[in-house]
């Protein structure tokens, strides 16, 4: 924790007017970053009834969170404003009263359009993944599949057109929504299967796979090979010279069991994965050696899938958080040192994912529900001060009925 | 609702960011390039010191500056990277129409995607082999091809360039080798070799890496020598060999030289202590001396010591004075330094050898300094009586630090005052000689004589000169005569004064109006006019005739100033308010024009200014009207009126004594207006400009041609006269008052004339020999404190070379009345003057201040607010009040006192029954700590430092404050200001000006009304602060722009701009120009214009829409007219509005007057 204090606000300030400190708002965000607790008052407008498998937040605005539950439905949450006391109105949702052309199993993935957020894409389990214009709530194009799909991504970068997706079978296939084409298939994974797919944050043409087999495979989708690079647990990174750094062989595996999740870190050269043998890694994806962080035993609890957010500093990149869903709990951990820094606790049932907001500061994660988590502890406990006193209850009505329907939140916060 | 901003420069960057020396503009001709920020100016260098020849805006931040020269050329080109990474090579030629024509010959985007690095780009070229590297993103480094440029091109080509990735992080500094045979480069990098991440809180450790570039495969191959540092904060790489891996590489407080295959060589030096920070070095010609600058301002001169050739070295550093705090020093040319600063003026310094030490210790003389007003911390506007509007700014840090006070309009420098009250005219007289010697003064009834020699002044009397009368006229005559022309007679004077040649009186009435030249004369007795003609000895009146009414007025000054005689008489008419023109020598009336007015003419001239013919008619209650004068009819057309004073004006021509730059419009003749907002009137590329002048008020003038003085000015006041000269005609002029001492925040007590400034002094950053303001004071006192937290904590804290004050200025003198010591450790940050509503006899200063601590999570933060009376130079500590926050912001409202703290707004009230403040209202608390707060009527505006801006209004009778619109988008505001009630601007750290819109209408009651955004702009500047209020005094009285929405404001890096809303008609046809404008102008770089106004923040851009670039818009008026006329007639948007282009100039000239 002794690394994420921050110089005095006051200082920092007179910095600013001197023009001499630009990183005003690393430095705010970082010490935001490592004091998040759960925000009590601040409601998303409910709707899933069955449990929430995946959630993704759009990267235009930072704005607008969809989730998609595993009864098939889907639903888009404004996240503005982040004040202290709010409920989050639904924008849109598509399930099979409202669209006939909803989807009926569990959704996979869902995915902003990198661009613009006038795009989503989503996949489901019934074999289909659809194209959505967000303005109308309309299908605009779907593809059908012979088996099933896992994952699919679409590239972050500028003017992309390709989404990948991933296949029960091992086959990652390559979908330009462009033209439509979607015949494009790499058989890159065993049999046993592909479940998780991730694009480089910075390229448009180099992928990471992770297979049930416990293999994660780097592919440039402009090469004729397979894969180019096959992540190996033993390749380690060290300053001792007697090991060797290893090539990686087509036998070599990330993870002793299947990959449950692969996120790349906002600085473009390290990946951490997770595996159903409860560890997580560390990578450099330039050579593809470990880093040799422990982060002790990271148990997955038999959830399919696990997306992880990871933050990380601009000003410091030895500054970095990785919120990762552990059951019913979140776990922080530093991600270069492997120190857990605190567990988020507030979730009744197993936690699918976790979307961090670097543009609020702000952490999303859904199990059966979706809380907001944000560094407000104090003025959570200001606020709840000025609750108390009775003065101010006349003022304040509107949302203090939300307010009260929330109340066993805080009775929970002041036994831990 | 509908945006409609205007944004305009008040005043270009003048912080230096970037220099450059080389041979530019010629091949002959050494220049240095100066970059601020936005714009660069090129000076050439020669025996008389620097001379500006061009300054060059750039559509972009300028981060990356160099000139460099290729084998195959004969003269340097420059490099320029802007913060949006377009680069550009530029060079400099001399065309037809241009001696300095700049022309872009290679242009290119050189953006990556990747991640922004945090340290500073850092740019290396390699001329013998063409290459230009820079590192912007991290882990790329950008590699330009330039061997093959084909300068005699026209047209300009994008760059050949190519990224390689490389693996060190975090890389400080990238330097070519010199003349290498094959393009080998040094890179100096921080620890980030991965495993140190892995185990925390490694030490800082940097890294020398050598790399050589493979040309043909395009791609780097890392060499053998590698080399870790143990330097504190390695900034600086300098190779010092020809070809070979020897380097000096500076840290924060080591110099140390590192060889391949070598011990490395640290200098030890007691000069180089714990707390030294070096920033800035430059070497001198000769490759073994090198001078630094460190973060006090010490200039310190290294000297590389070689032996046994090359094979061991020794460095010796020396401490050569203080100069101010500068990252860029360039040395230029005999022992000639520049340094350009960023907190204080930038010098021009020559090094002086050891036996031609100066006084105070310092190894060079300064020869000039330039003014730089950035970083402006505050500001604060001061209106005294409507006309002397001044901007009085803190800037700078530590001894840098001044107070500027800032206005527009033309400075007098004043030789000499002579106290005589009661002036009516005054002229000047040549009496043997070439000069000007005498002076006539006019007073009521008699006349004085005055003989002027050197600096002495004497009362003199000439025989044939009639004192008893008031004299309406005096002139030298053609053939040595003098003419005198008083009330009673009209004189001719020969014989160096003492003898009366001829006489002329009028046989009805006194003569009331008259005026002359040298050899012609008219004067009128009421409502009759008479010419003259002046003879050598003899005055023979031509004509005489009858007007209907009184003369107001008369002129008959040539309309050349070559001329000797003119064919036209301009009168000016009593009761039928006219302007008559009459043909000479037969006083015909040629022309006749009402003025529709209802005060009489009070004087009118003929002018030509840019060939052509004007008169221009001055009326009793201020305003001017000017026409311009057909010369063969005499006909007046295209009417004009210009309010300038409130008091008669009196129109004065003066030849315009040769200003100290070497203008080249020194000789032609300027039209002086007197009244109580004197204005020279004069033009500026075929445009009439009304430049006011930087005095109270002038009843006459004369312009005196002094052997001693120069070619000056006389001017009359009320009270005397001032012998002086017109500064530059220049837009605005900056006073700097040096504090010696960081100044943060200013106010103005209106009441008692004084300024009431926080300082703050540092002991390490003094500077030698200049007391700190708060040590001047005459009142010394300290601020004690009864609060047991307060003094608890600042009594842990005994750093005593650390202390803020408070310190009361007086407005005319400057000179420091009190300052008040605040505790060790506390600092003040806020300050506001105010009235309380119960007690408006005494002026209040309230203060708030904090006690920092190096983290934010050592401590709860604990502030004070003291509250101050002054009064009759007396400050009286009336109360404090202890805070468990920083008050970041303190205002007068409502008269109360609204205060916000860490993240609350509270309102404060003040009873004086138990001298303590009380608290009204619960605080308002929001998320964030607010940061800037502005308040309009019952509205009040915060921003708060990570999130956005809010709008409160705040409820009187019940004390509450509600929240009634908030911007949910986050982004990281500097500074915000009220434009309406409904409409908003604010800043940003990434530069950009956003407006907001506050959505009245919306009926729907939700919890929180969103602010809708009206508009973005880019201005690549970090604004400090927003104040309402502007320079000018609006002159046309027809003006169709309301400056009652202005603000001003002030940036980093001292710019100063202006934002006012415009009429939305006028509005969508200057957007419509803007764009036709943003077409035809070439810009350098071909960067877009849109492109550089468009918002960029955290990598998502916006095009600009909302605002418009005031910058452009002004350039329409330097357009020819065929250019002009085009633009108009092929507007965007068809040009529905009709405007001719006469009206679209003259709209454009009136928007340019704004500031």
């Amino acid at each position: 924790m002794e690394k994420y204090r921050a110089p005095n606000r006051v200082n920092l300030l007179r910095a600013r007017e001197y023009g001499l400190e630009q990183s005003f708002i690393h430095i705010e965000q970082t010490r935001r970053l490592a004091d998040f607790t759960l925000c009590k008052y601040r409601d998303l407008t409910s709707y899933h009834h069955s449990s929430i498998s995946t959630m993704d937040l759009d990267q235009s605005e930072y704005r607008y969170l969809l989730s998609g539950g595993s009864n098939g439905h889907i639903c888009c949450h404004d996240m503005f404003p982040s004040s202290l006391v709010a409920t989050h109105p639904i924008v849109f949702q598509i399930d099979r009263n409202t669209n006939r052309d909803h989807h009926t199993h569990n959704i996979c993935s869902l995915i902003w359009y990198s661009n613009d957020n006038g795009m989503f894409i989503t996949l489901g389990l019934d074999k289909k993944l659809k194209i959505w214009d967000t303005n109308r709530v309309k299908l605009v194009d779907d593809y059908e599949f012979n088996n099933f799909a896992y994952a699919a991504q679409i590239p972050s970068v500028a003017d992309t057109s390709i989404i990948a997706v991933a296949h029960e079978n091992g086959d990652l296939r390559l979908i330009d929504i462009r033209t439509g084409s979607n015949s494009h298939i790499i058989h890159s994974h065993t049999k046993k299967g592909v479940c998780l797919i991730k694009w480089f944050n910075n390229s448009p043409y180099l992928l990471a796979s992770g297979g049930v087999d416990g293999r994660v495979l780097f592919t440039d989708i402009r090469s004729s090979r397979n894969h180019y690079m096959s992540l190996d647990r033993d390749n380690i990174l060290t300053d001792n010279d007697q090991v060797k750094p290893r090539a990686t062989t087509v036998s070599s595996v990330a993870h002793h069991r299947g990959v449950k999740s692969l996120e790349f870190l906002p600085d473009n050269t390290h990946l951490l994965t997770v595996g159903a043998d409860d560890l997580m890694y560390l990578w450099n994806i330039n050579n593809g050696q470990r880093l040799l962080v422990n982060y002790g035993l990271v148990p997955t609890n038999n959830m399919r899938m696990l997306t992880m957010a990871c933050a990380q500093m601009k000003h410091d990149q030895t500054k970095g958080l990785v919120y990762v869903p552990c059951g019913k709990f979140i776990r922080v951990y530093d991600i270069f040192s492997g120190q857990r820094l605190s567990t988020l606790s507030g979730h009744l049932m197993p936690v699918s994912a976790c979307i961090y907001n670097r543009s609020l500061v702000e952490l999303y994660s859904c199990s059966d529900d979706i809380l907001v988590w944000g560094s407000v502890k104090k003025e959570q406990e200001e606020y709840e001060i000025s609750l108390k006193n009775p003065e101010r209850r006349q003022d304040t009505t509107r949302s203090l009925g939300q307010v009260l329907n929330r109340d066993e939140w805080s009775d929970d916060e002041e036994e831990t | 609702m509908n945006p409609s901003n205007y944004v305009v420069t008040v005043q270009k960057p003048t912080e230096v960011t970037a220099l450059a020396t080389g041979y530019f503009t010629s091949s002959t001709q050494l220049n240095l390039i100066i970059a601020k920020n936005t714009h660069f100016e090129i000076y050439i260098i020669d025996s008389e010191g620097l001379k500006l020849v061009k300054d060059v805006s750039i559509y972009g931040k300028i981060i990356i500056l160099k000139c460099f020269r290729l084998s195959n050329m004969n003269k340097d080109v420059l490099f320029i990277v802007t913060e949006k990474c377009h680069g550009m090579i530029l060079d400099c030629q001399k065309t037809d129409h241009e001696p300095f024509d700049i022309i872009t010959k290679y242009h290119g985007l050189l953006e990556d995607t990747g991640k922004e690095s945090t340290q500073a780009p850092s740019c290396t070229i390699d001329t013998k082999h063409g290459l230009i590297l820079c590192r912007t993103t991290e882990g790329v480094i950008k590699v330009i091809f330039v061997k093959d440029l084909a300068f005699n091109e026209s047209s300009s080509r994008t760059f050949e360039s190519c990224n390689i990735r490389i693996d060190e992080q975090n890389i400080v500094d990238i330097q070519f080798l010199i003349d290498s045979p094959r393009p080998t480069f040094l890179v100096l990098h921080s620890t980030k070799s991965e495993y140190y991440f892995l185990n925390g809180n490694q030490p800082e450790e940097y890294y020398l890496q050598t790399y050589e570039i493979e040309l043909k495969e395009r791609e780097i191959k890392r060499l053998a020598w590698t080399k870790k540092l143990t330097l504190s904060k390695a900034s600086f790489l300098i190779p010092i060999t020809h070809n070979s891996f020897t380097c000096l590489v500076i840290g924060r407080n080591s110099i140390e030289i590192h060889r391949q295959n070598e011990p490395k060589v640290g200098l030890k030096s007691s000069l180089l202590q714990e707390t030294t920070s070096i920033i800035g070095y430059c070497s001198i010609d000769d490759n073994y001396r090198y001078l630094l600058t460190d973060d006090c301002g010490k200039l310190y001169l290294l000297i590389l010591e070689y032996e046994n050739s090359l094979k061991t070295y020794d460095m010796k550093l020396n401490l050569l004075g203080q100069v101010s705090i500068s990252r860029n020093l360039t040395y230029l040319d005999n022992s000639v330094v520049f340094i350009g600063s960023h907190f204080g003026d930038s010098q021009l310094i020559r090094l002086l050898s050891e036996q031609q030490q100066q006084q105070g210790g310092n190894y060079f003389e300064i020869l000039e300094s330039y003014t730089n007003v950035g970083p402006i911390l505050d500001m604060c506007f001061v209106d005294f009586d409507r006309q002397n509007r001044q901007l009085v700014t803190c800037s700078g840090y530590g001894k840098d630090a001044t107070l500027r006070f800032i206005r527009t309009g033309i400075g007098i420098h004043e030789h000499a005052v002579i106290d005589l009250p009661n002036i009516k005219g005054i002229w000047p007289l040549r009496l043997n000689n070439q000069y000007d010697t005498h002076l006539v003064v006019a007073f009521f009834d008699q006349t004085r004589l005055f003989y002027l020699q050197n600096e002495e002044i004497e009362e003199v009397e000439l025989a044939a000169f009639d004192l008893q009368h008031q004299t309406l006229f005096c002139a030298n005559g053609a053939s040595n005569q003098y003419l005198q022309i008083t009330t009673h007679s009209i004189r001719l004077i020969g014989n160096h004064g003492q003898d009366l040649l001829t006489e002329w009186k009028s046989e009805s009435n006194e003569i009331t109006v008259a005026s002359a030249n040298t050899t012609q004369c008219v004067c009128a007795c009421g409502n009759q006019l008479f010419y003259f003609e002046i003879g050598p000895n003899s005055l023979k009146q031509i004509s005489q005739c009858q007007l209907p009414y009184n003369v107001a007025c008369l002129d008959v000054a040539p309309l050349n100033v070559q001329e000797e005689r003119t064919d036209l008489c301009a009168v000016g008419l009593w009761t039928q308010i006219s302007i008559w023109i009459c043909r000479l020598p037969t006083l015909d009336v040629l022309h006749r024009e009402s003025l529709v007015s209802d005060t009489l003419p009070r004087s009118v001239i003929m002018i030509t200014f840019d060939s052509r013919p004007y008169v221009f008619i001055s009326l009793a209650d201020g305003p001017i009207i000017y026409y311009s004068l057909d010369r063969e009819q005499g006909l007046l057309y295209d009417r004009k009126k210009v309010s300038l004073g409130t008091k008669p004006t009196t129109l004065t021509i003066c030849q315009q004594p040769a200003s100290s730059s070497a203008s080249s419009q020194s000789s032609d003749a300027v039209l002086f207006a007197c009244s109580d907002h004197p204005s020279v009137i004069s033009t500026v590329n075929d445009k009439l400009t009304f430049s006011s002048v930087n005095l109270r008020e002038i009843v006459c003038m004369c312009s005196f041609n002094s052997e001693y003085y120069g070619a000056s000015l006389i001017l009359v006041t009320d009270t005397g006269v001032i012998l002086g000269r017109i500064d530059d005609i220049q837009k605005l002029h900056k006073r700097t008052l040096r504090l010696g001492e960081s100044v943060r925040r200013i106010t103005f007590v209106d009441k008692e004339k004084v300024y009431a400034v926080l300082t703050q002094s540092r002991h390490e950053c003094l500077a030698d020999g200049v007391l700190p303001v708060s040590k001047q004071a005459h009142q010394k006192i300290d601020c004690t404190t009864k609060i047991k937290a307060i003094k608890d904590m600042a009594a842990e804290r005994n750093e005593s070379d650390n202390s803020s004050s408070i310190v009361i200025l007086d407005q005319q003198t400057h000179e420091a009345r009190i300052s008040v010591k605040l505790l060790c450790g506390e600092e003040a940050i806020s300050i506001c003057t105010m009235n309380f509503v119960d007690d408006s006899t005494s002026s209040y200063i309230a203060v708030g201040t904090t006690i920092v601590f190096e983290y934010d999570n050592d401590r709860q933060p604990i502030g004070r607010l003291i509250l101050f009376s002054y009064r009759s130079n007396q400050l009286t500590i009336l109360t404090e009040k202890e805070l468990n926050n920083a008050p970041h912001q303190i205002l007068p409202f409502q008269g109360k006192l609204l205060v916000a703290i860490g993240n609350s707004i509270q309102l404060f009230e003040y009873s004086p029954q138990q001298s303590e403040f009380i608290q009204l209202s619960k605080p308002y608390v929001g998320r964030f700590k607010c940061s800037e707060v502005k308040v309009k009527d019952d509205f009040i505006l915060f921003s708060d430092e990570i999130y956005s801006i809010t709008v409160l209004r705040y409820n009187p009778s019940g004390h509450t404050f509600e929240e009634i619109a908030t911007n949910a988008s986050p982004q990281l505001t500097t500074a915000c200001q009220f434009i309406d009630d409904d409409t908003f601007v604010c800043t940003e750290t990434y530069g950009n000006l956003l407006c907001y819109h506050k959505n009245n209408e919306s009926t729907k009651e939700l919890d929180r009304n969103p602010l809708t955004r009206l508009g973005q702009y880019h201005l690549a500047e970090q604004i400090n602060i927003f104040r309402h209020g502007h320079l000018v005094t609006q002159q046309t009285s027809e003006s169709i722009i309301s400056l009652a929405t202005c603000s001003l404001m002030g940036a980093t890096s001292g710019y100063i701009g202006l934002v006012v809303q415009l009429p939305h008609s006028l509005y969508r046809l200057l957007t419509s120009l803007e764009k036709s404008l943003a077409q035809h102008i070439p810009s350098v770089g071909q960067i877009e214009h849109s492109t550089w106004r468009s918002m960029r923040s955290d990598k998502q851009s916006t095009i600009s829409s909302g605002f418009i670039d005031g910058d452009l818009i002004q350039l329409y008026l330097d357009l020819p007219k065929a250019v002009q006329t085009e633009l108009l007639e092929h507007l965007p948007n068809d040009n529905q509005s009709n405007v001719s282009v006469e009206e679209l100039v003259k709209i454009v000239e009136e928007l340019s007057r704004i500031h």
